[in-house]
Order: C-alpha cells, then structure tokens, then sequence
C-alpha cells in the first residue's frame, strides 16, 4: 500500500551528485579491483533535462566478482538506491568482451549513450560481429511477435492495456530498428525519431503507425476501443515485416 | 564465446545529428538525415592517455582530475544545497522537541478542559498534522507547515488559558503520556509514507519479479523515491503483462538480454 507519492522530480544535478558520492564509495570499498564505473542508457540521453523517474543505469566492471567483492558493494550500492532508481550491472571485463555474441544489441545501445565516470573506457573497444547483431535482432522482432500476439488475446477488450503494451513495444522496436540499421548500413542515428525514418528509406517499410502511437502518447488519453485495435494489427505487422526482412538480410 | 565484429564510433554532423558508425566505415563517406555528405573519423588508436574526457560535459580534462572545474563547482554547489537538509531536520527535530515541552506546558495550563472535549480537540489536531505531512509531500507544502499546525496546538491552550477556559480534565493519568507521544506521532506525521514504504519494501521483496534474469542480473530495490517509469533500462515488463516470461529486451536494466 502507498498511500502518497512523492511529487518531486529527481533532479539531474542531484542524481549526479549520488552518482558521484556512489562512485567515490565503491572506490573505497573495492579499491584496485574496480575497473570500471559507466553510466549508460536514459539518463545519460537525457543530460541536462530533468529526469523524470527514469532508471538510472550503471555498469560496474571488476577484476572480481566473487561474494567478497560483492559484499563490499552492498552497502554504496543500498546508500545510492535509496536516493535513486539505480540499477547496477556486474561484470568481469572478460565477461564483458566475451559476451558481445550473446548480447550485441544491449551493448550496442550502450554504446549510443554512456560516461565513463572512473576507470577505463570498455565500452568504446567492444567488437561486435554483424551476424551476432542480426541473429539476435531476429530473435528479438520474432519474441516481440509472439509477446504481441500473446497479449493482444489477454487484453483485446481493454484499450488501456493494449496502449501499455503499445507504448512498450514501441521503445523496443526503436532499438531493434537501429540494430538492422547498423547491419545494412554500418550506421544508426541516435534520435529514435530519425532511427524510424532511416528504417523506413532503408528497409521501403512504412512507418506511419509509429506516428500514430506517438500521438497517442502525446494526447496521454485512452483513445477508442477500436482505434488502438487498429493500431496494434498495424504495429503487428509491422514488426512481422521487420522480422521478415531481418531474416532475409544477407551479411556482407 | 564472442570472436570478430568491430568495433564503433561516434560521428556528430554539422547539423548536430548524432551517428554510431562501424569503425571499418572510417575514412568513407556518410549521409545525414539533413542532406549533408560527411566522413566517417578513422577509429583511431587509444590516446596515450595524458587527458580523458569529464563524464559530464565531455570537456578534455588531466587524467588525474575527476571532473573538470565547471563540473567540480556544480558539485560543491550540489553538496552545500545538500548540506542544508540536514540543517533542516535539525531544526524540525528542534522545533518538535520545544513544541513537546511547550505542549507539556499547555497541558497542565488546560488540565481543566472536559476530558472528552480535550481528547477531541487532540484527535483534530492529530487529523491536521497527518493532513498536513501529506500535502507536504503530494502538494509540495514544506514540513515546516506541520510544525505550524502543531505550535498552533500550543497556542490554543495558550489562548483558552489566557480567556480562562481552563475547565475539564480534572484526570491527568494517561493524558500525559498521550501528550508527549502524541506529539512525536506529530513530528513523524509527514514521514508516514516513508515508514509505511519500510514495510512494503519488506512484502515485496518476497515477490520475485516476472523477469527471472532479475533474480540475477540487477539489483534494484530499496529506492523510495518518484515511481519509475517504463522505458529504455526498465525491464521489458509492462503493466499489461507483455512481458510475461524471461526479458528479452536489449535495453532492459534488469538483464544484459
Ligand atoms: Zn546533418
Ligand atoms: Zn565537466
């Protein structure tokens, strides 16, 4: 039970100044076997504008992650945590390196948006392979399908949940454009908006029923019944048609 | 095991446009969104680091520097804005501690209120002060108004003392205590939410959440502050249970997928 809210917004300022308190923290607690500590993802996009609730995510690469390390984060981990939505990502720098097969797409969206607050820079140096990138897309637009589908049979009767879900996929399917993008074309615009036009010049698919969800979004009322139906089969297919054309795409 | 693949680099064009361009492209030409050709850097070597760049603004700082000097004077800033709250709780502890006393004080002045009357009287001010430590944090109304409501408690005893309205509570018994523990029930009053969160942060720890990588991959619990909102880093769960089994999402926070 929450009975209220706290209104305040968490200001950029204030969340760089726990990150700095946070990294001063793990510094002592961990000492040499830190090797790196990255800020990535929303918040960083975001600089300078006022964060609105978004998580902040951090990246802690350690020369050792064995529970003895790990007990010396706990507590500049709990001190951050409960001054700001963190979220804390642990990792070897051999894990790093190593697991670009298996996660092309999260680093690469890491890549887009990331400050290296002490140590070195991994993330710059990260190799990821054009057919790792494809493989995992392709699993991606196909999940999201199936995920779609599955949801669209559990809430087809109430618009306000099957926006949720638009509005959710939506962000996803941003990321997975960009992915195809850097596989044909070796580049992918930051902005969201331009990675949805690019795809669509790129790939001939249209677009257009992202517009719609982002106007939906805009006007942040439930729009009709039948209205967000449509949208949600035009989405559909528009993913059916991403994974389609990502399956076929040939690795140069 | 992850072999081959290259690596990437950033290319900001004239018009500002941001691009993330495989390093093998270097040297070739590029298209903008905004119709102008550019070329792609060559990925060059690691600098022999002698500088890096401030994590903040990006401005080429010595290696050994943390941030530059901009950032470095935002952060005193930062810290010495920071530094008052405490002050500020200080003071409101100061401030619940006097109005205690005074309250004690008042107590004895209206000993001669009707018991009921009194409890009554209590029980409206309790109301207020709840009230009050909601607004504080749903309207944004600073704590300090909660202290007013409870000083006002104080000068209302002070009030009926003065016109001699000091009749009633001839019984003083369990008053007493009310008196002293109600007033910390004040002064906690606006952190109801915060202590309330304590318990719930305890009941939903023993709900997983329905991600499975987040059992592993990130830790996330603890916070109290605004609520977070579904987006890139947040787990590729919606409130409509899209994502009903393992996360898939490449931006999810809560697992490297
Ligand atoms: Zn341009
Ligand atoms: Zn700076």
């Amino acid at each position: 039970m929450k009975l209220f809210k706290p209104q305040s917004v968490t200001s950029a300022s204030r969340i760089r100044g726990v990150l700095e308190a946070f990294r001063d923290d793990v510094c002592e607690s961990v000492g040499t076997d830190l090797k790196s500590l990255v800020v990535y993802g929303a918040f960083i996009r975001n600089q300078g504008a006022e964060n609105q609730g978004a998580i902040v995510n951090v990246m802690l690469v350690l020369g050792k992650t064995d529970s003895q390390t790990l007990d010396k984060l706990a507590a500049p981990i709990a001190t951050a945590t409960n001054k700001i939505p963190l979220s804390v990502m642990t990792l070897t720098p051999t894990e790093l390196h190593s697991s670009c097969d298996v996660f092309p797409i999260k680093f690469q969206e890491m890549q887009l948006h990331y400050r290296v607050l002490t140590g070195e820079d991994v993330l710059c140096d990260l190799r990821i392979s054009d057919e790792h990138l494809r493989l995992r897309c392709e699993q991606r637009l196909k999940n999201a399908l199936l995920r779609l589908r599955a949801a669209y049979l559990l809430h087809n009767l109430s618009s306000e949940h099957l926006q949720a879900v638009l509005f959710d996929a939506h962000a996803h399917l941003i990321c997975d454009m960009g992915a195809c993008l850097m596989v044909k074309c070796g580049m992918q615009p930051e902005d969201a908006g331009d990675v949805a036009d690019t795809f669509a010049d790129e790939f001939g698919i249209t677009v257009d029923v992202l517009t719609a969800i982002d106007a939906m979004k805009i006007s942040n009322s439930t729009t009709d019944r039948e209205d967000v139906k449509s949208i949600y089969d035009r989405f559909m297919r528009l993913v059916e048609e991403a994974s389609a054309t990502i399956d076929k795409l040939e690795i140069e | 095991m992850s072999v081959g693949g290259s690596t990437r680099i950033k290319k900001i064009c004239t018009c500002g446009k941001k691009y993330l361009v495989r390093a093998e492209l270097g040297g070739k030409r590029g298209k903008c969104k905004c119709g102008s050709v550019f070329t792609v850097p060559k990925h060059a070597a690691k600098p022999a680091a002698r500088t890096k760049k401030c994590p903040w603004c990006s401005v080429k700082i010595e290696i050994s520097r943390v941030s530059c000097q901009d950032c470095e004077r935002r952060k005193m800033r930062t810290s010495l804005a920071n530094r008052t709250l405490p002050a500020v709780e200080w003071k409101i502890a100061s401030i619940a501690v006097t109005t205690a006393m005074l309250v004690l004080v008042c107590a004895i002045w209206q000993s001669y209120l009707n018991e009921t009357h009194f409890f009554l009287l209590y029980g409206c001010f309790l109301a207020l002060c709840f009230l009050g430590g909601i607004l504080t944090r749903v309207i944004g109304f600073t704590r300090k108004l909660v202290m007013v409501i409870a000083l006002g408690f104080i000068v209302v005893g002070a009030v009926r003392y003065s016109h001699d309205v000091t009749l009633g509570i001839q019984q003083f018994h369990g008053l007493r205590l009310m008196m002293v523990f109600g007033t910390i029930a004040i002064a906690l009053a606006p952190f109801i939410d915060v202590l309330l969160g304590g318990i719930e942060k305890r009941s939903e720890e023993s709900h997983l959440s329905n991600c499975s990588a987040a059992e592993w991959g990130n830790i996330r619990s603890g916070y109290s502050g605004p609520s977070i909102t579904p987006g890139y880093g947040s787990h590729y769960v919606g409130t409509s249970g899209f994502m009903a089994g393992g996360c898939t999402s490449s931006s999810c926070g809560g697992c490297a997928g």
